[in-house]
């Protein structure tokens, strides 16, 4: 897993790294009883507060992602199917909600936006 | 007292880059010891350069932050006091031993006249005035900088080393015939346990020098 | 809470400068950033800690013990790095090995050693021959070597290049993996402390201005920019170190008031920097 920090991005460093270990999760690429790697560790490594990665842990304990089992370290928890994919629908809502605003602003009209929806449907079918 | 002691040793090991000058100023003791032909001279003179070497330590810590260092280190100001005073005393044990030799290989040497008595009564002497000094001198040191201090403590250095140097050049301008050389007239009036009064008593003010240090390096800002 | 430095309600007061109210802990297993402008007080609260000064009044504990009264037991677990070495100029690093050893009971001389080599550091070298960045390495492998549980730097960064900050920050990350140790670390160069400090402590004039988790600090101020249309005086008294310019304003505000303010004005995250001068600018407009 990689986890990669942007200081000068507008999120707070613990988001991003909730949100990557959530994207892992949501990838499979960490499984389920799989090992992060230590608090103390993690931040030595990305060059970063203890705090900051407790923080970060705590909040994916509390959104049932991980498990801290204490002494032992932060296990990933069983994911629920219909779970994960609801996480993934929330996800999708929240990013076309940000388009809409952002259309809005610019005084785009609704057809317009759907075109370009379309645009980036049909590219990314391409690509693939 | 194992803190005091390795004290000592870190003192001795800060003195370390000046071992030349200090050997070339006892050398130089020495020798116009031996040019006057005198073993009373001679242990003033010694007692002059290790007198000044009382200051080194001062200077040197001035110099290198030492007291920061003392700081950071786990022992107390009272040791960093004891040791500084421990190191005086082990200067004076140095001088009493280098004096009662030299002053025999003088008599070896050049043939003057070495009377134990008389030497031992001289050393006291020179070592009451050491302790006097080093007693006055060092709580100026703890309670204040060296930058500071030092003209107030060489004040009565200066009159103790004028004293000693112009003293046979006073008495010969004032007419007064005293024999700077052989001071066997003294020793002969009186009783041996005051030949070592002097000695004794400095040790008493050092002692008592030495509470006083305490208390002031202890309010010290640093 | 296991705090592994403790002040509360220390003073110090000198003719034209006091400390006052001095309160902070650091809890271990974690690193405080101790910043504030030149001359704030930083290197005497850090004196006081150390016992180089004479405080009057409070109380200042380490490892939960009275930093006076356990001295030297408190002594024999601290290391100790400061703008400057404090050890005679003409000793060579290995003098300064046999100097210290004796008074450490942990002084590990194969650890020394390594750190030296480490850090590229001669033990043939005197102390005068060596550069900035290397004396404070040298100040780092001492402490390290008799195995401090608390590091207190004060300016270690003041006078070194890039490099050499960024290594101090390695070593230091390296430390703090060890959830037993702590950092206090005084700067007014922020950018180091930005990413590892855990808490931050700022002092300005003497007071304390801020103690708490950083991430805390930085979420608590924002940096708002404006036009001077919407800059009323009640708006004002709420930015700190507010600056009035011909085309515009910009400051420091608790993000608590946000919602508050005219839609118009752009908001940025704030940093350590932003906040020590604000502050400052605002006190001194006080």
């Amino acid at each position: 897993m990689n986890i990669i920090i942007s200081n000068t991005a507008g999120t707070p460093i613990y988001e991003q790294i909730k949100e990557q270990i959530k994207a892992a999760i949501f990838r499979g690429e960490l499984k389920e009883g799989e090992l992060l790697p230590s608090i103390r560790r993690l931040a030595r490594d990305l060059r970063i507060s203890v705090i900051t990665t407790m923080r970060a842990y705590n909040d994916l304990e509390q959104e049932g992602f991980v498990v801290n089992m204490q002494g032992k370290g932060c296990y990933v928890q069983s994911q629920n199917a219909d779970l994960l994919r609801e996480h993934k629908l929330r996800e999708v809502e929240k990013h076309l909600h940000a388009s809409v605003v952002a259309a809005r602003l610019c005084e785009l009209s609704d057809d317009e936006l759907l075109n370009m929806l379309k645009y980036f449907m049909n590219e990314e079918d391409e690509y693939e | 007292m194992k803190k005091t002691l390795l004290f000592v040793g870190m003192e001795l090991r800060s003195l370390k880059p000046y071992r030349v000058s200090i050997l070339i100023l006892i050398v130089l003791a020495t020798g116009l010891g031996f040019f006057f032909g005198s073993s009373h001279a001679l242990s003033s003179y010694l007692m002059m350069v290790l007198i000044l070497l009382m200051t080194y330590p001062f200077s040197i810590s001035e110099k290198n932050r030492l007291d920061t260092l003392y700081s950071t280190l786990s022992i107390n100001r009272k040791t960093v006091v004891r040791g500084h005073y421990s190191f005086a005393l082990m200067a004076e044990a140095v001088f009493i031993v280098l004096a009662i030799l030299f002053s025999w290989i003088m008599s070896l040497f050049i043939g003057a006249k070495f009377d134990i008595m008389e030497t031992l009564f001289s050393i006291s002497l020179l070592s009451g005035v050491f302790s006097l000094l080093v007693a006055i001198q060092f709580p100026i040191y703890f309670k204040y900088d060296y930058s500071k201090a030092k003209i107030l403590a060489f004040i009565p250095l200066f009159i103790v080393f004028l004293g000693i140097i112009q003293f046979p050049l006073l008495t010969e301008l004032l007419g007064i015939k005293f024999p700077w050389t052989d001071i066997s007239f003294v020793t002969s009036d009186i009783p041996a346990y005051i030949f070592f009064a002097p000695f004794i008593f400095g040790l008493v003010l050092l002692w008592l020098s030495c509470v006083l240090s305490c208390r002031l390096y202890a309010k010290r800002d640093i | 809470m296991n705090n592994i430095l403790e002040l509360n309600g220390v003073f110090k007061s000198y003719k034209t400068f006091a400390l006052e109210d001095i309160t902070f802990a650091l809890p271990r297993g974690f690193v405080m950033g101790f910043i504030g402008p030149n001359g704030a007080g930083k290197t005497t609260t850090i004196k006081l800690i150390l016992n180089m000064l004479q405080r009057n009044a409070g109380t200042i504990k380490v490892f939960g013990k009275d930093n006076i009264f356990y001295e030297q037991e408190i002594k024999e677990k601290i290391g100790v790095v400061m703008d400057n070495t404090f050890y005679v100029d003409e000793w060579s690093l290995k003098d300064i090995e046999r100097t210290l050893k004796p008074f450490y009971k942990r002084w590990d001389s194969g650890k020394y050693n390594s750190f030296l080599s480490d850090f590229r550091l001669d033990v043939n070298k005197k102390v005068k021959e060596i550069s900035r960045g290397m004396k404070m390495k040298l100040m780092i492998a001492i402490a390290l070597s008799h195995e401090a549980d608390l590091l207190i730097l004060d300016e270690p960064t003041s006078g070194l290049d890039a490099v050499a900050r960024n290594e101090l920050m390695e070593i230091l990350s390296e430390f703090i993996e060890d959830e037993n140790k702590g950092v206090l670390f005084s700067t007014h160069v922020t950018p180091d402390l930005e990413k590892i400090a855990d808490y931050i402590t700022v002092i300005n004039n003497g007071r304390i201005l801020y103690s708490g988790i950083k991430d805390d600090l930085l979420e608590k101020y924002v940096i708002i920019r404006g036009g001077l249309d919407v800059l009323d005086d009640e708006f004002k008294t709420k930015i700190i170190g507010c600056r009035e310019h011909n085309v515009g304003f910009d400051g420091l505000i608790d993000s608590s008031v946000l919602p508050l303010l005219p839609k118009n004005i752009i908001t940025e995250r704030s940093n350590l920097d932003e906040i020590i001068v604000r502050f400052n600018n605002w006190r001194e407009n006080k």
